[in-house]
């Protein structure tokens, strides 16, 4: 995993599709960088052009709805995935030590709306971690609502859907 | 640049002058015809009258708000098939799903990288040539 400071980063890049991008986020502006890498690998990825809004933008909403920059700091991770016939872009942001953020948050179920795949958690260290997927083509099924979950053992059995999702 | 390029077209729907003329500017570098209109009903009316390749369409516009000339845009049979991308300062998950349901193709927040992202969607919605096919022509 390679990490890069987003605000001294300098101009956008990416990187091949099988390194994982992680942007520290110490301020309002590195979530505006973590927002422009993450639409360029999905577009890297073949997702077109809704999907790419899609994910950049829940990006940004994900780490507003962990202040991220704001109260907390953090990082956002990117990475591509690629399924039999399908590929995707997962974002993972991370509050550190975001011990007052609500997972019943509102603006987490309504990021629903733009990805495939959301789960929140809440992790033993106290940082609270957004896991949001969005696949070039739409995956079957997916009908189980958000629900916010307090714990790693919870979270993967939001996740189980075909075993595909890489770590 | 090709001589295609010169007649493609792009309405801006924006009532802000200083963003409008930024978005002007860029896009006359790039070769690119632009129409500018200050409001909604304004810009429901040119895009009807003179049909343009894609339509950069700014939420926030006075007479009738960005929403609402996007779904006008989208029901009119002279102006549906045209790509709508949508610019906006609220960048939140509820203004975007809704940007994207009335049938916006791209929804760019307003940020450092507007612009940017701006030529690279016209760039994947082909109103502009691809970075490759630049280098080739080069």
């Amino acid at each position: 995993m390679q990490r890069r400071r987003g605000a001294d980063s300098g101009a956008p890049f990416v990187e091949p599709m099988n390194a994982t991008q992680t942007i520290v986020i110490r301020t309002e502006f590195d979530v505006f960088i973590a927002r422009q890498h993450v639409r360029e690998l999905a577009r890297a990825a073949g997702l077109d052009l809704t999907n790419q809004a899609c994910i950049a933008l829940a990006t940004s909403s994900l780490a507003r709805a962990l202040r991220l920059g704001e109260v907390y700091q953090g990082q956002v991770s990117i990475d591509c995935l690629h399924t039999r016939g399908n590929r995707g872009i997962r974002v993972i942001c991370t509050a550190l030590e975001g011990a007052k953020v609500h997972l019943s948050s509102r603006a987490f179920s309504h990021t629903r709306w733009l990805v495939d795949e959301l789960s929140v958690e809440r992790t033993p260290s106290s940082d609270v971690q957004a896991t949001a997927v969005k696949w070039a083509v739409q995956r079957h099924v997916q009908t189980r609502e958000f629900k916010p979950v307090e714990s790693a053992s919870q979270l993967e059995m939001q996740n189980d859907t075909n075993g595909h999702m890489p770590r | 640049m090709s001589m295609d390029n010169i007649l493609k077209t792009v309405l801006i729907i924006e009532d802000n002058p200083a963003q409008a003329l930024a978005l002007e500017s860029l896009l006359i570098a790039e070769g690119l015809q632009v129409l500018w209109a200050p409001d909604g009903k304004t810009g429901v009316l040119k895009a009807q009258q003179l049909v343009p390749d894609v339509i950069v369409l700014s939420i926030e516009t006075p007479e009738i708000e960005g929403f609402e000339t996007c779904r006008r845009l989208k029901e009119n049979v002279r102006t549906g098939g045209i790509p709508v991308v949508m610019l906006s300062v609220h960048d939140d998950a509820v203004t975007v799903a809704y940007g994207i349901d009335l049938g916006a193709v791209d929804f760019i927040p307003k940020d450092a990288f507007s612009g940017t992202v701006l030529l690279e969607t016209l760039r994947q919605l082909q109103i502009l040539p691809s970075t490759a096919c630049v280098i080739e022509a080069l």
